[in-house]
Formats: C-alpha cells, sequence, structure tokens
C-alpha cells in the first residue's frame, strides 16, 4: 500500500483542523483549539486502489521556521487552506507556497488550493473567482469547502492522491524519486548548506513509498 | 490499560488540595485526567488546574503517582493515539489548556519518552543495539548528516543517553561546530526536543545555553523548542546564559540570552534562594545582559531569599557598571533587605564606597525607561498574552489589543505581536514610580496587537534568522532593540573595520560611548565623533569614574581580559616581548626545540626559531603573560636564541634568575581547545595548591603565593566560594600591613602574593577557624547573611600570614628609598586592595607626581591621604579605585574625589592627623577611629528603614573635624568628560561565586603641569605598552640592586602581576613602577573587629620599624 504524505497549511483559525479531522474521523470540531501540530493517518481508496494518507495538520497560529522546512521537505502534497470569511488568510498563502516552492526546489508540487467555510456565504470576503485565479496561477486545485457541512472534504484528499500519482507512478516510482531526490540534493548544497540531508530526505520519502527489496539497487 | 484503576479518595484529596493551593474554585478551571502508567501497571485520575504547564503536571504525576522513579524527568504525558491522530507527547511548557483533552475523563499515559513512530513499518523494530548505538554516536560526533539519517530512517531511536550528561541531542548541540542539519535530521527522526540528561535534566536548550552555542539554540527555537522548559533545579535556558562564568564568552552568551528572551523566554526564574538572572547577572557584572533582562521586562527590584535587590547584590558585589545600569533603568534605592539594610547601605558595609556613591548620587530624574519595545518572535504564541488583560488598562493610544481570549475565536495569524510599553505615562518619570505594583505582581506588560507593519518586519527579521543565511544574500538590517543606558561605556578589545555603510571602525583601545543596542550582537555606538554598528564582541564595558575635576584624574575600570587584549596584539603576528616572574613552581612553561645549534637555520614565518613553548602551565605566570602554546622564543634576556640549541637556552634561562623577558612570536596555527577539558585539567592541578592554602607557613616565601593563587583564582569552584571570602580578607589584613609601612614611598614591583589566595572548601575553613579559637567572632548584626560571613571570615584571619607580611613589607622598604629617589614623573603602583568581600585586587597606578622626593612631611601627607581614598574605595569585586590626588604642593586643599561627601570628608579627616615622616603608626592608629566610626555610621543607618542621605552626610561631616571638599562634583559622576585613570578588573573567575582575585588598577592621571608627561596625549594601549616597556627596562636596571636589599626575599615578582607586553614601541625611562600592597585600614579593622581594642597594633608596628 502507497503512503502518502500530506500537510495542511494556512494561518490560524482557517480550519485546517475542522478539515483533517472532519475527513479523518468525520467529525465537525465546533470548539476552537490552536493546533500544536497533530498528525493524521487513513486509509482510504482512490481510484479502486488503497492508500494510507498521514495527514499533518500544522500550526496556523506559530510558525518554526526549521521545523516547517522539516514537514515541508517531508510532505509530498500540500493543503493550502484559507477562509473566505479573512483576506488576510488569503493574503498569506502566496508567502507560504513560495517557501514551500523553495524547499522543495521545484514549481510542481502536488497542491491543493481550499477557501474553507464557504458556509458562511454571509461573512465571505474573498471572492470563489479571486481564489480560482489565483489556483489557475499556480496551476493547482482549486475547492471551496466547508468542514462544517462536509462540502468537498474528501475531494480535496482525493484530489491531492490523484495529483500525487500523476507526478510519481507508482511504476515508475523507483525511477522518479531517485532522479528527483538529486536534483533536490544539488541544490540545497547551494542554497542552504545542507548536503545529504535533502538527499535523505527524499530517499527516505521513496523507501517509504516502495517496497523494501528494491531499495539496495539505488544505493 | 488492563490495570487496576486506583481511583479512591485520593482523588477528592487531590481535589481538596487544589482548591487550596488554587484559591479559585471554578469548573472550568480544572480538568479529571486519567493517569497511566503503563511502566507500573498502574492508572489513577488526578484533577489539574487547565492552566497548569505540562510540566507542572508532571511533577504531580511524579510525586503523586510514582516517586521512585529512575529518570523520571525523562517521563512525560503521552497523549495516545485515537480515530486516527497519531500519538504525543505534550509539550512541558505549554498549558493543559493548549491540548483537546475533552470528554469527562481525558486520558493521557504517562511513559518514557521514547521516538514516537508514525509510521507503522517501523514501529515493531528494536535497533538500539549497543553496537549500532555506539555507532549512532559515532556518526553524531563526526557530524555525518547522512548516515545518522539513515539510521534514523531505519527506526533508530535517537532519544538515548550518551553518558549522564549527554543525550545524542544534545551531543550534537554542544559539540559540533555547525549543529543545524544534525540537530535537524535527529528531530525529524524522531528526537524529542526535550529529552534530558540524567544528570541536572538539562535539555538540549539548556546544555547549547550553558556552552554558548548561538547556532544551536537559533536551531532548537525554530523547530519549535520552548525556552520555557525548567531544569532539574526549576532553572530556564535563559538563567543558564546568565551564569557566565567565562569572561572570553560574555558576548557569546549575552546573545544568546537575547536569542531567548526574544523567543519569548520567561524573565524572573528563580533559584533555592530566589535570585532572579538579574540577580545573577549583577552578581558576575554581566551589563549587556542586565540591559536585555531588563528590556525584556526582568523584575527590576526583585528580591531574593536574603531581601536583596539586584542593586543590593551589585552593592554588595562592587559591580558599578551593573549598579549604573539598574538606576538607570528605575531601580528603587529604598528597598531595605532582610537585614534592613538598603543598598547604599549594604555598599558601605561592604566597603563599596563607588557603588555607594553611585547610589547615592542618584536622582529619579536620572531614570532613563525604555521607551522601545521589547522585540518578540511573533510566530510564537505568546506567554505574554495571558498576562496581558488586566495590564492593558490604559493604552489610549494603542491599537485595540487581543487578549489570549479574543485572539482564539476567529483570528488569523498573529503577524504582529507588538509589545507596547505603558505607553501613558510620561517618559521621563522614574520607572519605579509609574508601577510601583507592576513589578512586584506580574512584571510583563506587554499587548499584543494586529499592528501589521511592525510585526512583519520583525517577523522576517526571525526567520531569515538562521546563521546559513548570513553569508549569502541575506544582509539583516542591524535592527535597534533599545537605547542602551546613558553614559555607558565601551572599550574596543580588538579592532574592527567597518564592512558596509553605518558601521564604525574601531581601533584598539578606543572608548566607546554605547547609544543603542541592536539584534544580532550588535551595538551602535559613538567613537571620535563617529556613530555607527559594531560587533559587540570587539569590545568590552568598562565603567569610568570621574575622580576629580580639577586634574581630569578619571579612572576607567576594565576587566583584566580587556587589558591583555589591549597589550596582546592578537591581530598581526608581531614578536611580543613578555616579562615573566618566576613563579613557585617556575615561570610556568615547557621549553622546547632542537637540541643541536642551527647553523643553517634560515627563520621562516612559519618556522622562526629554533625553540618555542610546548606547553604553558594554565595559571602560571607564563600564562598570565599571555604566552601560548607553540609561541616560538625569539630572544632571552635580550639575546637572540633564534639558532640557538635547547641546552643553551635552558642555560640562559636558568641563568635570568627570577625575572625574564622573552620575546617571542606566535605563529597561527588552527587550534582548537576546548576549554572544559583544560579545566579539567586544571581543577586536578589545583589541588596541592589548595592543601597549602589553608596553613599559610611563616617563613613561606612571598612569591610563592602568587602562583598558588592565581591558580586558586582560576579553579575554585562554586561551592568554594564563601570560604574564599575567608581567605582573601585574610589577606587584606597582611596587604594592610604591608602597605602600612610602605604607603608613601613607590614600592618597587615586588610579589603580592597572598592576593589570589582563596580557600578551597568550607571545611578547611571551619579547620581554620578551629585552629585559632582565641580570636573571638565579631558578629556585625546588621549586616547581610553574606555580610555576615565576611565579618566571621575576618576573625579567621591568621597573624603567620601578617607577619609574613610585615616582614616582606620591612625588606621591600629599603628597597624603596633606592627607587624613591627617582620618582618622577609617572609611577606605577600597585595596591592591592582590601575587601572584606570576595575579591581581591590590586592596582596600578600611574601618577605623576611633581615633589621629586616622597618623605617631605607635606608629601607624607598628600600620599596619605591618597592612602585613605584608595581605602574608601575598596571594591568588592575586582575593582580597586583609587583616588590620586596630584596637585603637588602641599598648600593647595587636596582636590575633592569623587566620592560622596561622607567619604571624603573622613578621608580628609584623617589625612590631616599625621604631621611628621614617621606617620604610619599615628595614621594607623586614628584611622581605625574613623573607619569605625563609618562603620557605626552605616550601622546606624541599617536601623532606619529608609536610607536619608542628607542626615547621614552631616553626621560624616560633623566626625571629620576639618572639611576642604567641595561637594559639588559629585551630580556631574557619570559622564566623565575625560577619561584618565584605567582600572583594570578581573572579571569573575570561572567557577561563579568565588571573585576574582586580582583586579589591577591602572591609573593615570594629568598632572597639573602636562609638559612633565610627554605621553599623556598619546593613547591609550601605546600608554600602556610604553609603560611596559619603561618597567621592564627599570627591572633589568634595578634587578641587581633590589636582589641586594630584599632580605633574602625575592625581590621582584611581577610588576603587573600579569605581564608586560611590548610591540616594538620604546620604552621611556622616566617612568618608575611603584607598588603598594595594600592598605593599613583593612588591617586596623579587622583587628578592631576582632578585640575591639587597639592596642596590640602598636608594639606590632613598632617591631617593623
Amino acid at each position: 500500500m502507497r503512503e502518502y504524505k500530506i500537510v495542511v497549511l494556512g494561518s490560524g483559525g482557517v480550519g485546517k483542523s475542522a478539515l483533517t479531522v472532519q475527513f479523518v474521523q468525520g467529525l465537525f470540531v465546533e470548539k476552537y483549539d490552536p493546533t500544536i501540530e497533530d498528525s493524521y493517518r487513513k486509509q482510504v481508496e482512490v481510484d479502486g486502489q488503497q492508500c494510507m494518507l498521514e495527514i499533518l495538520d500544522t500550526a496556523g497560529t506559530e510558525q518554526f521556521t526549521a521545523m516547517r522546512d522539516l514537514y515541508m521537505k517531508n510532505g509530498q502534497g500540500f493543503v493550502l487552506v484559507y477562509s473566505i470569511t479573512a483576506q488576510s488568510t488569503y493574503n498569506d498563502l502566496v508567502d507560504l507556497r513560495d517557501t514551500i516552492l523553495k524547499v522543495k526546489d521545484t514549481t510542481d508540487v502536488p497542491m491543493v488550493l481550499v477557501g474553507n467555510k464557504c458556509d458562511l456565504e454571509d461573512e465571505r470576503v474573498v471572492g470563489k473567482e479571486v481564489g480560482q485565479t489565483l489556483a489557475r496561477n499556480w496551476s493547482s486545485t482549486f475547492l471551496e469547502t466547508s468542514a462544517k457541512q462536509k462540502i468537498n472534504v474528501n475531494e480535496i484528499f482525493f484530489d491531492l492522491v490523484r495529483q500525487i500519482n500523476k507526478r510519481t507512478p507508482v511504476n515508475k516510482d523507483k525511477k522518479a524519486k531517485g532522479k528527483g531526490s538529486s536534483q533536490v540534493g544539488n541544490a540545497y548544497s547551494s542554497s542552504m548548506d545542507k548536503h545529504g540531508f535533502d538527499n535523505l530526505q527524499a530517499n527516505q520519502a521513496s523507501n517509504n513509498s516502495r517496497d523494501k527489496q528494491n531499495c539496495c539497487t539505488l544505493l | 490499560m488492563e490495570s487496576e484503576i486506583l481511583q479512591t479518595n485520593t482523588m477528592q484529596q487531590q481535589q481538596q488540595d487544589e482548591k487550596d493551593d488554587s484559591g479559585i474554585e471554578q469548573d472550568n478551571s480544572f480538568i479529571y485526567i486519567r493517569v497511566a502508567v503503563e511502566d507500573l501497571n498502574l492508572q489513577k485520575v488526578l484533577k489539574f488546574n487547565l492552566d497548569d504547564t505540562v510540566w507542572s503536571a508532571k511533577q504531580k504525576v511524579l510525586q503523586v503517582l510514582v516517586r521512585e522513579l529512575i529518570d523520571g524527568l525523562n517521563f512525560g504525558l503521552y497523549l495516545p493515539p485515537s480515530n486516527g491522530r497519531a500519538g504525543k507527547f505534550l509539550d512541558e511548557s505549554r498549558c493543559l489548556r493548549e491540548y483537546p483533552l475533552s470528554g469527562s475523563v481525558s486520558y493521557l499515559e504517562f511513559k518514557y519518552k521514547r521516538r514516537v513512530y508514525k509510521a507503522i513499518h517501523l514501529v515493531q523494530k528494536n535497533l538500539n543495539s549497543k553496537v549500532s548505538t555506539k555507532k549512532f554516536i559515532e556518526c553524531v560526533k563526526t557530524n555525518q548528516v547522512t548516515k545518522v539519517a539513515r539510521y534514523l530512517e531505519k527506526g533508530f531511536d535517537p532519544n538515548f543517553h550518551i553518558s549522564n550528561d549527554e543525550t545524542a541531542l544534545s551531543c550534537a548541540c554542544v559539540d559540533l561546530l555547525e549543529p543545524r542539519s544534525m540537530i535537524m535530521t535527529l528531530v525529524n527522526g524522531g528526537a524529542h526536543l526535550d529529552f534530558r540528561t540524567r544528570t541536572g535534566g538539562f535539555t538540549p536548550l539548556h546544555k547549547s545555553a550553558i556552552h554558548y552555542r548561538k547556532e544551536s539554540i537559533v536551531t532548537l527555537l525554530e523547530l519549535g523548542a520552548s525556552p520555557n522548559v525548567y531544569d532539574e533545579k526549576g532553572l530556564t535556558a535563559l538563567y543558564h546564559t546568565v551564569l557566565n562564568k567565562q569572561s572570553e564568552s560574555i558576548n557569546d552568551s549575552a546573545y544568546c540570552c537575547q536569542l531567548l528572551l526574544q523567543d519569548h523566554s520567561i524573565v524572573n526564574c528563580r533559584d533555592d534562594y530566589l535570585s532572579t538572572e538579574l540577580h545573577q547577572a549583577c552578581r558576575l557584572g554581566l551589563v549587556q545582559h542586565v540591559e536585555h533582562l531588563l528590556f525584556y521586562r526582568a523584575d527590576i527590584d526583585a528580591v531574593n531569599v536574603a531581601g536583596n535587590t539586584p542593586l543590593h547584590i551589585c552593592a554588595a558585589g562592587n559591580q558599578e557598571a551593573c549598579a549604573r545600569v539598574l538606576l538607570f533603568r528605575g531601580a528603587d534605592t529604598n528597598i531595605v533587605n532582610k537585614s534592613n539594610q538598603t543598598a547604599y547601605e549594604l555598599a558601605l558595609v561592604s566597603q563599596n564606597p563607588s557603588v555607594a556613591s553611585i547610589i547615592q548620587s542618584h536622582k529619579p530624574d536620572h531614570v532613563v525607561p525604555f521607551r522601545e519595545a521589547p522585540v518578540v518572535n511573533p510566530k510564537r504564541r505568546s506567554i505574554y498574552l495571558e498576562v496581558d488583560k488586566h495590564r492593558t488598562r490604559s493604552s489610549s493610544t494603542t491599537t485595540p489589543s487581543l487578549s489570549l481570549a479574543s485572539r482564539s475565536q476567529s483570528m488569523p495569524k498573529l503577524n504582529g505581536v507588538n509589545l507596547l510599553r505603558r505607553s501613558n505615562s510620561p517618559p521621563n518619570e522614574p520607572f519605579s514610580q509609574q508601577h510601583p505594583s507592576s513589578r512586584s505582581s506580574s512584571p510583563k506588560s506587554f499587548s499584543v496587537n494586529s499592528d501589521h507593519g511592525f510585526g512583519s518586519e520583525c517577523a522576517s527579521h526571525l526567520s531569515s534568522n538562521s546563521p546559513n543565511a548570513t553569508n549569502g544574500c541575506y544582509t539583516y538590517k542591524r535592527k535597534r532593540l533599545y537605547a542602551a543606558a546613558p553614559g555607558r561605556k565601551c572599550m574596543c578589545i580588538k579592532s574592527y573595520q567597518a564592512n558596509s555603510p553605518g558601521e564604525l571602525s574601531l581601533k584598539k583601545g578606543d572608548i566607546v560611548e554605547i547609544l543603542s543596542v541592536g539584534e544580532q550582537g550588535y551595538l551602535e555606538g559613538r567613537c571620535r565623533d563617529m556613530e555607527g554598528w559594531f560587533p559587540n564582541n570587539h569590545v568590552q564595558d568598562i565603567c569610568i569614574f570621574k575622580n576629580n575635576e580639577m586634574t581630569n584624574g578619571d579612572t576607567i575600570v576594565i576587566s583584566r581580559d580587556a587589558l591583555s587584549a589591549l597589550m596582546i596584539n592578537n591581530d598581526t603576528c608581531a614578536p611580543r616581548t613578555v616579562v615573566l616572574q618566576r613563579g613557585k613552581k617556575g615561570f610556568g612553561f615547557v621549553l622546547r626545540g632542537s637540541r643541536v645549534a642551527g647553523k643553517m637555520f634560515q627563520p621562516t614565518p612559519s618556522f622562526p626559531a629554533l625553540q618555542f613553548l610546548d606547553s604553558i602551565e594554565k595559571g602560571s605566570n607564563a600564562d598570565k603573560a599571555g604566552l601560548k602554546q607553540n609561541d616560538y622564543v625569539l630572544e632571552i634576556n635580550r639575546i637572540n636564541v633564534i639558532s640557538t640549541p635547547h641546552e643553551d637556552c635552558v642555560n640562559l634561562i636558568k641563568r635570568a634568575g627570577d625575572t625574564l623577558a622573552l620575546k617571542v612570536v606566535t605563529v597561527h596555527m588552527p587550534s582548537v581547545l576546548h576549554s572544559h577539558q583544560e579545566s579539567h585539567y586544571a581543577a586536578s592541578q589545583s589541588l596541592p595548591f589548595r592543601r597549602k592554602v589553608v596553613r599559610p607557613s611563616l617563613d613561606r616565601p612571598f612569591g610563592e603565593d602568587l602562583d598558588r593563587t592565581l591558580a586558586e583564582y582560576e579553579y575554585g569552584s562554586m561551592s568554594e566560594a564563601y570560604v574564599s571570602i575567608a581567605k582573601q580578607t585574610m589577606e587584606n589584613i597582611h596587604n594592610g600591613t604591608t602597605s602600612l609601612r610602605l604607603k608613601n614611598k613607590p614600592m618597587v614591583p615586588e610579589r603580592d602574593s597572598s592576593l589570589y589566595d582563596c580557600f578551597t572548601n568550607n571545611i578547611q575553613h571551619h579547620a581554620y577557624n578551629r585552629f585559632r579559637p582565641l580570636i573571638p567572632a565579631v558578629s556585625v548584626p546588621n549586616l547581610t547573611s553574606m555580610a555576615n560571613l565576611r565579618c566571621n571570615s575576618n576573625t579567621s584571619s591568621n597573624e603567620a600570614d601578617e607577619e609574613s607580611s610585615l616582614s616582606s613589607m620591612n625588606s621591600n622598604q629599603i628597597v624603596q628609598q633606592t627607587t624613591s629617589m627617582e620618582e618622577n614623573g609617572i609611577g606605577i603602583y600597585m595596591t592591592p586592595s582590601l575587601s572584606l568581600s570576595t575579591t581581591n585586587m590590586s592596582t596600578f597606578k600611574t601618577i605623576t607626581t611633581n615633589n621629586p622626593l616622597p618623605s617631605k612631611p607635606s608629601e607624607v601627607k598628600r600620599r596619605s591621604n591618597n592612602r585613605k581614598q584608595i581605602y574608601a574605595t575598596i571594591n568588592i569585586n575586582n575593582k580597586a579605585i583609587e583616588n590620586e590626588t596630584s596637585i603637588a604642593p602641599s598648600s593647595v586643599p587636596p582636590p575633592p574625589p569623587p566620592f560622596p561627601a561622607n567619604f571624603d570628608s573622613l578621608n580628609k579627616a584623617s589625612s590631616i592627623q599625621p604631621k611628621s615622616i614617621k606617620v604610619e603608626p599615628v595614621t594607623t592608629t586614628t584611622r581605625p577611629n574613623d573607619f569605625q566610626m563609618q562603620i557605626e555610621q552605616a550601622k546606624n543607618g541599617l536601623k532606619k528603614v529608609n536610607l536619608e542621605t542628607s542626615p547621614k552626610q552631616t553626621k560624616s561631616n560633623g566626625l571629620s573635624k576639618s572639611t576642604y571638599k567641595n561637594p559639588s562634583n559629585d551630580s556631574n559622576h557619570y559622564h566623565p568628560p575625560e577619561l584618565k585613570n584605567i582600572i583594570i578588573e578581573e572579571l569573575p573567575p570561572m567557577n561563579g561565586f568565588p571573585p576574582p582575585p586580582s583586579p589591577t588598577t591602572l591609573r593615570r592621571s594629568t598632572a597639573p603641569k602636562p609638559a612633565l608627561d610627554p605621553r599623556l596625549d598619546t593613547n591609550f594601549s601605546s600608554v600602556i605598552a610604553q609603560r611596559a616597556a619603561a618597567a621592564k627596562a627599570r627591572r633589568h636596571e634595578n634587578s641587581i640592586e633590589l636582589e641586594f636589599h630584599s632580605n633574602g626575599l625575592p625581590p621582584s615578582t611581577t610588576f603587573y602581576n600579569h605581564c608586560i607586553t611590548t610591540n616594538g614601541i620604546s620604552s621611556h625611562g622616566s617612568s618608575n613602577p611603584q607598588r603598594f600592597s595594600a592598605t593599613a585600614n583593612q588591617l586596623l579593622e579587622n583587628l578592631k573587629r576582632r578585640g575591639g581594642h587597639l592596642t596590640p597594633i602598636d608594639p606590632l608596628i613598632k617591631h617593623y620599624n
């Protein structure tokens, strides 16, 4: 079974945890508790294939730069969440995406842009088309969701799994990963002085996602 | 989990307890948690306050459930996985409220911190075999990130102990030079940021703070490590940055301190004696730390267990610079400690008149509160938010502030955390009066608002904070944190070349006025009418006293390290000449080199001579002189030995006797020495010395002491601190005797030796007391515990010491007469100052004298006056201040010294009395009276709760029969226009409490006719160098004579206690090294305390007359 590492990002209070918990547990959490960092697992079937999703629900209210670098490196797909009721949360995503691309050192990262709280139509500040434009610029998927009313919640994660599958198909997994990792490693050695580290991150990711027997061929 | 539930009536009891300590009984503030201890098969329901931190909850669990746990601090509350969510350990610095512990009774496990596996396939494996652990450690220590990552990837658990005080992560933090990637790899592989060492319970952050590893601290904080985790003793990492014992890392630790403060480190953490960080910083004289702490709203008037505020600590420890900063930031001078003393009175009792004068001359309108808001990391949840609600009562000018409660509603990311000072109060109003209550309750007046501009700016700074980024494209703005306390001055100890606009180039020896403190350890200063930024590791704080206006004699206090940095030119490889005195165990270096004469030898820059120094004994004279391992020896006593074989060199050195002039050159080699290894070595070294300290022998050669004491000084341990006090006071007596005889005669530099003695431990101390049971212990009731200790220790001083000092003094007397004739112009005096306290000091004093013969009555008078002033300015901590009145004619009244009126008048009063050349006995009898009176006054003053300075002054004025002084100069005290006298102070020794010995005072005062001294205009370092050269030259001239006269005692030991280096600066012959070992006052004081009557003194003195 393939594992997918998904990271949910966004400003504080946009509903990252609500979306995640809704997806994983099928509940809507009314109470706001700023997340510190939580990791969830859920096994789903996407397009007839069993997938193990490992979802990292991050803290929006505090950001530790090094920690962020770590999970961005480890993550394969990213859910960028803003609240349609707060413009600033939308604005923050631009920086966030830039950071991801910088860390990943590629422009092509599986990503879903999510405008949450679409049930609160009365308080809408960010228009739907605004979100769509941004998603188009990013060439990522755009979804307006409601964790409360369970609108489009599963679609976020399913879409992400498909994106990951498309970019790194299972059968070519090994090759693609190996190539990717060397790129990452080289790029990082120049930019952030961390030889080897990124390589390993990539290797680790690839090891996790493929059969154990094959790994000796690459190394 | 299937264990029996012990939920019983203990729960109710617990409830009862809760009610008692909290006092609040709100239903929604409590939570019931079923805590399961898997290892013990035990479960219990406990009631917790939601605002408890996880740390305190853990302590409670440890107390209630499992007392006998091994390595209990590494157990943690674990939120087990449920419903798809992975399990995790709760972060100990957070409140229980922050975790989703919902339901009627939540469930937590209490288990040992191990890696939490998120990937299922890793869980079952146990890879931590002995062999792999060993290999893993090896990889961590050699920074093999790739291999470590591979181990972790396979499921290796990095949470283990390498030794009792090392974990894998702490090892990476402390041992690696560039730890960032290793730390990140380990944390990514499941290393817990709060996995503690077995001894001390230090987290990696604590360990990094203890070793001042800036990059580790930055990395850990960026990984989300909380700065507010406590070690076994309940101390934060911040607290450890303040416990700096190594002077060379002061700037590093100040930077670490700032990093932690900036990342929401809670201030006012208290140790067992309720001392806060501020107390510790004041005790150790860390000015920059004090400023940082105050800027981040440390409680300036925090009271420790003895009732002492930080200002009291400064007063007792003679930390003028810190005292000044505290006063400028609004410290309350009226607080009395448990002994009913104000800081001023404590300064008097501790015989720190300089601090006393600072406190006394402080006026409320001098206070300069911080105008800037503290910058904190906006990306961390603020600990200040909670305190905030009742605090922002005022802020009419501020934007609506958010409290913790409101933040949680729907607020987006906290973009700006703007910490506003109470903006409603007029800025010039004294801090202490603004919010008298705020300090005691909660000193943090931070408020948060969502102001974008400010927040995003500092956010960008913090995000780009990683050291890796600094060398590349990242150019940081040196953001100004706050304006420095007015009048704060630093001396440049390492030249700095400005790299970018806005920076200030500094030359060694420059005195810089600090204008403001910036981020990244930068300071903004003004020097020679230029302003700009520079890194703080190029400067060292100094303290400047204006001694008197008429002669422009100012005193600069700098640390000895600063002096040696100034004297030894580290920047270049220029050869330097070092004059060494033989110590008890020799000079303290090992010479090594070719045994064959190198006829063919061609010196090269990398191999300039055949002989080199193989090792330098720590604490020896050679070490003190700044000789380094692998220095090449070019000349021995002016004889070129570049190609001389080993034996010849050794013979040359042997023939040199007690004085050795070495010309050496340092060849730069990449050498990394680890300090703790050295200190370990040192500790073992000093043992024999310590034993000897207990019973100083009567006939012990004087010079031996220096080595021993230097060694002691270097390696005395914290626990020995108190005892060292005893010994030091004994020395003081001893020194006092010496100076009694010598005070108006310049002395040839001679080893003063006992200056640096320390007691080694309490046991010895007691033994010592028992040894002299006849000496009655005099206790001064109003003294603080520390002062009491001092008093008692005084009584333990032994006569043998005194006698030996007397005899040595005797021997020196003759010498003096020989040298005193030529004593014109600048002389250097070494005056070990007397202090009842923890430090010894010696003083270098350069004065210009106009009177050729010091033996004239007028001269004597003048000098004795000087002496007394010296006495009045004794410092506890490494500082000696001397006032030199350099007005020659006796008809002119001595210019007013910088001290408060009462000191002055006392000094004057006693100075009048001597009438003849044989002044000493007279003075000795009169002086104690004066001092006694002074002490009495101080005691009387203590009984009053509030100190009123004016009555005190009048009282003291009344005591003195005649008062010449004009008191007007006190007010101007803080801003001396020109710096003339320099005091070199020793920083606190490595091991903490025992304050450092051997402070030295170097002083230069302007003569009325400056033409006499051509060097007055030269800059400081060259003056030092010249003086050193002169001294050296003199020594060569005089050495034979001295030996001849010295009654079997080693004639001269050290000039400066440490050595003199010249850098090719030609020596001027006009200066004379003179040395006073100490004043008599100390002796008399002690005698007085012992018996209360002075009769024994006279015979003693006469005997030596």
